[in-house]
């Protein structure tokens, strides 16, 4: 049948031609009393003063109209040193140094992550980290640093303040650390599963930093390009739970709530601040894939649909706001006792509210079933049909038993048990570590030739979760 | 050296699995695309022993691969239905017309029943007249809403319990993602579940929804399944829109990408506050509407009186014009000197005829 959407046809306008400003003879359609320097939304032009008083006050009141941010809040603000971080730096600034009534009225204490670990040597890296402390203590903050590589170590390592201390530290206790982090990354078998990764480990990096420096809120310079970039390679990396953590203005994770201040600001018109403003955009090097990943393809997509349809960066972002989590919500309704979410309902590498509860009508257990009946892995095959025969039982179907029909799957599953132990050991331990992780982590870490690599903290949480799995079942008739 | 089955069945694969990567041979792909189509019938208990189900057939691949499978598992599971083929004749000449062919030869290889609703007797007008009035620009508009309806009321006319259609995994993620970038959140919520319908309407559901569409393909090539794969002749690139363009190349980065986004699609739920669309039903036909008056009455309307653009534009047109023809009809009872002044063909049924023809189905009591 065709498939066209009648609803699909109503198409979204064009962009049409750009408003051409450099003669200088277009008014600010603002003022229409200064020639204009920027033009955004297309056609729309403005002259330096409009559009700076436009540009701060989208920023401030993005702050402003949350409420969540009180008078003496010690923030701890995120610094890539890309121009958008660079930006809210300086938009910082000049919130606190407003006259009395307009002054921003929270301390921000600042933090950079160096990821010199996955693109160039430790002596680059250095360098950049020199250069960002610099810049941020010529505006007169404080500035932490912390390493990628970090998230490797089993206790967190607390970031440090000064570039000179750093420089020690990194050459005597990091080295293993960053080997470490290099086999993680090398056994990644896909360009996406890499980035996913890198995605995760820096949002764990973060959260670790803030926690340890006791920070109950953090900053982070995510724009409306990036958060509707990533509002659909979130959906397409299967991390549909976690895109309101991933690009709301405030999430709550586990001990640190996140905010995003930057994010009503368009891309372009931060790049328009940095230049009237005459800021340097650092742009210390980071993680960037070879070969194309799902990210990078979904950037790519909505950087050339916007060209063409001004209105997709917007709608996109406006979508994403209105987007909550089913397992969260479901939570908000049926929960009026305290003990709901505990530490066995998070995933042990992202972090995020677990997403795998999903019942049998789901695509999750689409994709067990299609692996059941296409491969002959017998611990798949064992492991799945305890809940499926139950399931098929309790149909009435008169299906035969599902398992065993199949092309000699139970001479299969005969054989196997035959087979080296060692094999079945490894299968086991990543059989336990999927049910510890999402949906997302799962589909990065099929990428991954050998999960062992994970960091230790990793490893660890799901020790303990597999302990208290046990323990529970131990006690469960007991559970009212 | 031929690779082996991996489902080791000791048979030499002849194929790899776009959902797995696994390679399978012939029978073991078979068996796994059945198992898990019935899997999906089972887990969501979409039927009940009993029903009369229409399979929404219109020849291509995944309805012919759809019929096929549903009248093998039915037969295999004893899932006790009845079922038949519906069909929708657009009035294509060169499209639908062969591909109705093609149904009618499935009516006779699989021992369906088949009926065929056509949009000539439905509204008066086929596909053919309405590109003459309308061009090619909007035309897809009105095909895509007529269509909607067309399947409702043929299911109706046969007095079906639920209508199953052919779409797979592939459209669902296309529709997840496209309703994102379009904003569309209420049709967000909807599209990823398995079962539609609300009070009054026939339930429509997909089995399909976690087969891929290369998968359903190779079923068909396989079994040497007879379908129709010509592309419409009013809309041949229409199938191509942004959504399934990057569909596609998120599948080729990786191919899981679309269970992927499917499941993302049923781990999100529209945020508390959120205005959403309310669906009542259209006070000319009786069909479910999110406005007064349903959008296929509307388009018809426009057809009907010479203004095929009404209905394509803006909103307030629509309202402007139904507001100025109440308050015309008040005052003076329609005559035939109220038809339409632009060149009409004379056999025209008046809108009256859809809506009455509309009414009497629903107030058939099923």
């Amino acid at each position: 049948m065709c498939s066209v959407d009648p609803d699909g046809v109503i198409e979204m306008t064009r962009a049409t031609g750009t408003l051409d400003i450099s003669k200088g003879d277009v008014m600010c359609r603002k003022c229409a009393s200064a020639v204009a320097e920027v033009v955004l939304r297309v056609r729309d032009a403005y002259c330096r003063d409009c559009f700076l008083a436009y540009f701060t006050h989208k920023f401030r009141s993005t702050i402003g109209k949350s409420k969540q941010i009180h008078p003496g809040d010690r923030i701890l603000v995120g610094l890539s040193g890309g121009a958008s971080s660079t930006a809210l730096l300086h938009l910082i600034r000049e919130g606190l140094q407003e006259s009395s009534h307009k002054k921003l009225r929270f301390d921000p204490v600042f933090l950079y992550v160096d990821e010199c670990v996955l693109c160039g040597s430790m002596d680059e890296g250095c360098d950049h980290v020199h250069k960002v402390v610099e810049q941020v203590a010529s505006l007169g903050f404080q500035c932490y640093v912390a390493a990628l590589e970090q998230v490797m170590a089993l206790q967190p390592v607390l970031p440090v303040l000064r570039t000179q201390e750093w420089k020690e530290m990194k050459h005597t206790v990091d080295e293993n650390l960053r080997k470490k982090f290099c086999e993680l990354f090398t056994s990644c078998k896909s360009a996406s599963a890499q980035q996913d990764l890198h995605d995760q480990l820096l949002q764990t990096v973060l959260r670790q930093c803030a926690h340890s420096l006791g920070f109950r809120k953090m900053f982070l310079g995510d724009n409306s390009t990036t958060l509707s970039v990533r509002i659909l390679s979130q959906v397409a990396l299967g991390r549909g739970s976690q895109l309101p953590a991933r690009v709301h203005f405030k999430a709550p994770s586990q001990s640190v709530e996140v905010y995003r201040p930057m994010r009503e600001l368009l891309e372009n018109e931060i790049l328009h601040y940095l230049n009237l403003q005459d800021i340097t955009v650092l742009r210390p090097p980071t993680f960037q894939p070879k070969n194309t990943s799902i990210a990078s393809c979904t950037e790519e997509f909505v950087r050339s649909l916007q060209n063409d349809f001004p209105a997709t960066i917007p709608t996109i972002f406006r979508t994403g706001d209105k987007l909550v989590s089913t397992t969260t919500q479901a939570e908000k309704e049926h929960d009026s006792s305290a003990d709901s979410l505990t530490s066995d309902d998070f995933c042990a590498l992202c972090g995020s509210t677990l997403d795998t509860e999903k019942g049998e009508a789901s695509a999750l257990h689409a994709t067990v079933v299609s692996q059941k009946y296409s491969s002959k892995r017998p611990q798949e095959i064992n492991a799945v049909p305890v809940q499926e025969c139950g399931k098929v039982k309790s149909d009435g179907e008169t299906s035969p038993d599902p398992g065993g029909g199949m092309c000699g799957c139970a001479k299969a599953g005969g054989d196997c048990s035959k087979t080296n132990m060692n094999v079945d050991q490894k299968w086991e331990m990543s059989k336990t570590l999927e049910q510890c992780l999402c949906y997302g982590c799962r589909v990065t870490l099929r990428d991954l030739a050998d999960t062992g690599l994970l960091p230790a903290k990793v490893q660890a949480t799901v020790a303990e979760q597999k302990q208290r799995k046990i323990m529970k079942e131990q006690i469960q008739d007991f559970l009212l | 050296m031929p690779v082996k089955c991996t489902a080791d069945c000791g048979r030499n694969a002849v194929l790899k699995r776009p959902k797995t990567g696994d390679a399978l041979c012939k029978e073991c792909f078979f068996r796994a695309f059945e198992e898990e189509v019935h899997h999906t019938i089972t887990a969501a208990k979409l039927f009940v022993p009993g029903d009369y189900v229409a399979i929404a057939a219109s020849g291509g691949k995944d309805s012919t691969v759809l019929a096929y499978v549903m009248k093998l598992l039915n037969d295999r599971y004893n899932y006790g239905l009845k079922l038949v083929l519906l069909s929708v004749d657009e009035g294509i000449t060169g499209y639908r017309d062969d591909s109705l062919e093609t149904v009618k030869r499935n009516e006779q290889q699989y021992g369906i029943p088949l009926k065929v609703v056509s949009y000539e007797e439905l509204y008066g007008w086929t596909m053919d007249r309405i590109v003459e009035q309308t061009g090619r620009r909007s035309n897809c508009t009105f095909c895509g809403v007529f269509r909607r309806q067309a399947l409702d009321r043929g299911a109706a006319l046969l007095g079906v319990d639920k209508i199953v259609t052919g779409h797979n995994a592939d459209d669902i993620a296309e529709t997840v993602l496209m309703n994102i970038l379009r904003g569309d959140v209420a049709r967000l919520q909807r599209c990823t579940a398995i079962v539609t319908g609300s009070e009054g309407v026939i339930s429509r559901s997909k089995p399909f929804k976690y087969t891929y569409e290369k998968e359903i393909v190779m079923y068909a090539y396989f079994k040497r399944l007879d379908y129709f794969s010509t592309e419409c002749i009013y809309s041949p690139n229409a199938y191509r829109g942004h959504a399934r363009v990057f569909l596609k190349d998120l599948e080729k980065v990786r191919a899981t990408s679309i269970i992927d986004v499917i499941h993302s699609g049923e781990s999100f739920s529209v945020r508390e506050g959120v205005k959403m669309p309310t669906q009542s039903i259209c006070e000319r036909c009786g069909h479910v509407s999110s406005q007064a008056v349903c959008k296929a009455c509307v388009l018809l309307e426009g057809l009907n009186k010479g203004k095929p653009r009404l209905g394509l534009g803006k909103s307030s047109k629509v309202e402007e014009h139904l507001a100025r023809q109440s308050t015309d009809s008040s005052g003076t009872t329609q005559t035939p000197t109220d038809a339409p002044h632009t060149a009409q063909p004379s056999h025209t049924p008046s809108r009256s005829t859809h809506s009455n023809t509309l009414r009497t189905l629903h107030s058939l009591d099923f």
